[in-house]
């Protein structure tokens, strides 16, 4: 196995395809990277250098183009192999492969440095589905969006393991995401006008969501569901994952009918005046903060034993009833950090009850949050 | 023909005897339980031979005369008890009338006895069941059992006996628990008649010459008075612990009698270790020797073929006297038993030091603002000397030179104080999903008995029929943490806590407010200045336990003047 390819070209390609590598694997070549390259056909010794990694749930594979190459395998471990090709001072990279001891030689300039690694084989293989996927395509920079708004809900412990991914329903041609951690929850869709099959219903593990984010950039995707997998393609490279198992909660449930108190405020400003007053409230273990609305102002307050006391006064458009709720600091600003939209909308459906934000322009995103309940 | 016979009295004896005399240990306690029985005012055990198969137990009680003598090698003889009415108000320790006929049917046993009043003795001698001989004999008033070749005739026993030194470990033990739990009677412990006793307190002793004779001056001079009443004058504790420090890899330094009976209950030593909370290292055990006097009637000693468990009546209600007994000694305690020794000298030489130490720092004294009362005397008026390894700090005080672990004492510092804020009342957090939870038949129960306590302090747990109950709310400061082992903590807390009084979800936060402590606490390798040092000395003084860190470990050693000293060969 034997090619040249750019620099910058293989150390970016590298970077994205280590990402879910984790470095302590009792399988040692789960910790590399899989190489294979492939001939174009042409004369001049042209062809793809196909980079894959994997974590047993999700594969990412990314092409590189190519020179002068001779096609073959190896798996090279990744965390030297990308920490080497990223210092490269030279323009030009080769690497060269004898198959015959999994023993791998990346050359630059005068320079080399040998890396001992495994064969091909030894990396476990996604299996290829047999029946027909479902496709459907995301326009540019919307499973990036998704991912933002979605992935910071889903839970991060283990207790509910179907709350680490992130619901997916296709339908009608919408996709709906959904990420909740128990305490919280948010909602976004994006439109799939192209999409005539039957509805999906599945839930994407978190890490391969943000990870496929990371991925995708502002690029439009491809996804394609079959059976427990799902395959996201996008220009830079392609993501296939497991889909969760389980049955993700009926979160139409707990979503409010009816608000009794509609706000819309300046996102920007009444972001900073929670992060101001969540600088008292996160000092205290049982800190909150409380929201007061009346009229055209939201009084927004913290305060913490010992620390003191922080009250900020954000004018807003408004309508419906006077309100007092009080929030976890920490959930109230990451809802409030997930709207992209100027202005924002905070609607209320009781003091104790759940409460809503939005992005007003579009409304194709909102979140959930439960206030706290102050013991008597 | 009949496949059930019945069994020989013979074999049923040796059957019932295995219960009973379970080992030669086992045999003393009952032989010593029966001196007690008779008023003795000193018991002498000797242990002759190597093997320790060969015991002889004399006491200077009661005595019995022929008849008597002759009635106490059989089966469910006893002069204890009459009816079974009378087990409710028994006052002895013995009641079934087994002791001796199950010694006797496992080994040669001979029996001689005098009352006071009565010319002469009379012994007899059983060997494995069987009589073999009765008469008078010339000795003084008392009782003396011997028996030799203990599970003669019972191979499979003899075999699987512990080994002679564990064995002599174990007669030791009972004799030494029994002391402490009649401690005005005088007991030996010999291997000879006129040898050197391997335990020995004088007739009219009390606990404290018990210990003294048990652990030696040092430790002894250790020792935590503890001494509670409550539920109306009904249970009472008494006794002594050792501070945590001298805490062992054994629970060999724990004897508790109920109405004089060494007893081993699961839920009054419970009680004992969880009184040190985490004053103590995991798998260590602290020393304590508690009687406990509770009305007869409410302990039932005839639940365990040994006597050596019992059933109490208001089980919780006492283990939770106990903790509350063992809590309150610790608190009251001196921080620094050592300061005892050598406090009245050191205090006076050291304060002249101090003045001079403070006027050659330039730092104005941060500590003297304190408040006027501090909790631990002893730490408040510690002089930070310098600072060791960026970790430690050498400080000197009344019981000489102070190393302490500066993570460790601000981590307890810090546990405090997380502990008192806990204790206040906190937000709760609804859950927009509940989280379903699969509840064992006891945790069910017991959420149908605690649902308002587990409410009142923020859990919101609704039984949804069968063994499943939904989660619906958690305190706030909890919700990252809110999954099935949370609750599992709490319900395991509560079975384990509820007598005690502290709030059961305290106990579920324990591990965190450590963790959050440790976080929060200054590290090793961080240089400080004196105000700082001064500062933390300030706040250990307030801290209720400031010898060890939340998770058990010292925050400090001493070392005393008479050992530096002693190392430079001054002494």
């Amino acid at each position: 196995m034997r090619f040249v390819a750019d620099q910058a070209q293989l150390a970016r390609a590298l970077q994205q395809v280590t990402r879910i590598v984790s470095p302590q694997n009792t399988l040692p070549a789960l910790a590399g990277v899989r190489i294979e390259v492939r001939e174009a056909g042409d004369a001049d010794g042209h062809g793809t250098v196909r980079l894959a990694a994997t974590d047993l749930t999700s594969e990412i594979t990314v092409d590189v183009l190519a020179s002068g190459v001779e096609p073959g395998g190896i798996i090279l471990p990744a965390g030297p192999l990308t920490d080497l090709v990223g210092r490269v001072p030279t323009a030009e990279v080769r690497v060269e492969a004898d198959s015959a001891v999994h023993r791998a030689t990346v050359a630059y300039g005068r320079n080399r440095t040998t890396l001992q690694g495994f064969a091909v084989q030894e990396m476990p293989q996604f299996p290829v589905r047999e029946e027909e996927p479902a496709v459907f395509d995301l326009a540019p920079g919307a499973l990036a969006r998704l991912a933002r708004q979605t992935v910071f809900a889903t839970a991060h412990d283990e207790s509910r393991p179907v709350l680490k991914g992130t619901s997916v329903h296709v339908a009608d041609g919408k996709l709906v995401m959904v990420g909740t951690d128990g305490t919280r929850l948010s909602h976004a869709w994006v439109a799939v006008p192209d999409y005539r099959g039957p509805a999906l219903d599945f839930v994407l593990p978190q890490r391969a969501l943000a990870e496929a984010a990371r991925l995708a950039g502002s690029e439009s995707t491809q996804l394609s569901r079959a059976g427990n997998q799902l395959e996201i393609r996008t220009a830079s490279g392609t993501l296939v994952t497991l889909l969760l198992e389980g049955r993700f909660p009926d979160y139409k449930r707990v979503l409010p009918e009816q608000y009794l108190s509609h706000i819309r405020a300046n996102t920007d400003m009444l972001r900073g005046a929670v992060e101001r007053v969540n600088l008292i409230a996160h000092r205290d273990r049982a800190g909150s903060i409380r929201l007061s609305y009346s009229g055209g102002a939201l009084e927004i307050q913290s305060e913490a034993v010992d620390v003191g006391q922080a009250y900020e006064l954000v004018e807003v458009e408004g309508e419906g009833q006077a309100m007092e709720l009080s929030f976890s600091p920490h959930i109230l600003l990451d809802g409030i950090k997930s709207l992209e939209t100027e202005k924002m909308a905070l609607d209320l459906s009781g003091p104790e009850m759940p409460a809503r934000l939005a992005e007003v322009e579009g409304s194709s995103y909102f979140h959930i949050v439960l206030p706290l309940r102050q013991m008597v | 023909m009949s496949r059930i016979r019945r069994l020989d009295p013979a074999v049923a004896d040796q059957i019932a005897a295995g219960e009973v005399v379970e080992r030669p240990a086992s045999a003393v306690k009952e032989l010593t339980e029966n001196a007690i029985d008779a008023g003795a005012h000193a018991i002498r055990v000797l242990v002759p031979a190597p093997d320790r198969r060969h015991l002889i137990v004399e006491d200077d009680g009661v005595g019995m005369d022929r008849d008597d003598v002759l009635l106490s090698v059989e089966r469910h003889a006893t002069s204890k008890l009459a009816r079974l009415a009378d087990l409710d108000q028994l006052g002895t320790l013995g009641f079934r009338g087994e002791a001796l006929a199950a010694i006797g049917s496992v080994s040669r046993l001979a029996v001689s006895s005098r009352p006071p009043s009565a010319d002469t003795g009379y012994q007899v001698v059983v060997d494995h069941g069987l009589r073999v001989s009765a008469g008078p004999v010339a000795r003084q008033p008392g009782t003396r059992v011997e028996c030799r070749d203990l599970f003669r005739d019972v191979p499979a026993r003899l075999k699987a006996l512990p080994a002679a030194p564990a064995e002599w470990m174990a007669i030791w033990q009972v004799v030494a628990g029994q002391a402490a739990a009649h401690p005005q009677i005088g007991w030996t412990l010999a291997e000879e008649a006129g040898g050197a006793p391997a335990f020995a307190t004088r007739p009219g002793s009390t606990l404290a010459d018990v210990l003294l004779a048990w652990l030696g001056p040092d430790a002894a001079a250790q020792l935590i008075p503890v001494e509670r009443t409550a539920l109306a004058g009904d249970v009472s504790v008494s006794g002594f612990i050792l501070p945590p420090d001298l805490a062992r890899g054994n629970r060999r330094q724990q004897v508790l009698a109920i109405n004089g009976r060494v007893v081993r209950n699961f839920s009054l030593r419970a009680a004992v270790e969880q009184g040190y909370g985490s004053l103590l290292p995991e798998r260590r055990y602290p020393g304590c020797w508690l009687q406990i006097s509770i009305p007869a009637p409410q302990v039932d000693p005839n639940a365990h073929p040994a006597k050596a468990e019992v059933r109490l009546e208001r089980e919780r209600a006492v283990a939770g006297v106990v903790h509350q007994a063992v809590q309150d000694a610790l608190r009251r305690q001196h921080a620094f038993p050592l300061q005892a020794a050598s406090a009245d000298g050191a205090v006076e030489s050291a304060s002249p030091l101090r003045a001079a130490e403070q006027a050659a720092w330039d730092w104005p004294s941060a500590a003297s603002g304190a408040s006027p009362a501090p909790l631990h005397r002893e730490i408040a008026d510690l002089v930070p000397l310098s600072q060791w390894q960026a970790r430690y700090l050498l400080c000197q005080g009344a019981a000489g030179l102070y190393l302490i672990d500066q993570h460790a004492a601000h981590e307890r510092v810090y546990y405090d104080r997380f502990k008192q804020s806990a204790a206040q009342a906190v937000p709760v957090q609804p859950l927009l999903v509940p989280l379903v939870l699969n509840l064992s038949r006891t945790e069910a129960q017991l959420l149908a008995t605690h649902g308002e306590v587990l409410a009142a302090s923020g859990f919101e747990l609704e039984p949804l029929g069968g063994s499943s109950a939904a989660l619906r709310a958690v305190p706030a400061p909890l919700m990252d943490v809110a999954d099935v082992s949370l609750v599992q903590t709490l319900f395991d807390s509560l079975l384990a806590g509820g007598a005690y009084g502290e709030h059961p979800v305290s106990w579920a936060l324990d591990h965190q407010l450590a963790t959050a402590a440790c976080k929060a606490a200054v590290k090793a390798n961080r240089p400080m200045t004196r105000p700082e040092m001064e500062r933390l000395l300030a706040d250990m003084a307030e801290s209720p336990s400031p010898r060890s860190c939340p998770h058990g470990r010292p925050t400090l050693l001493v070392l005393s003047l008479e050992e530096v000293d002693r190392r430079f060969g001054r002494r």
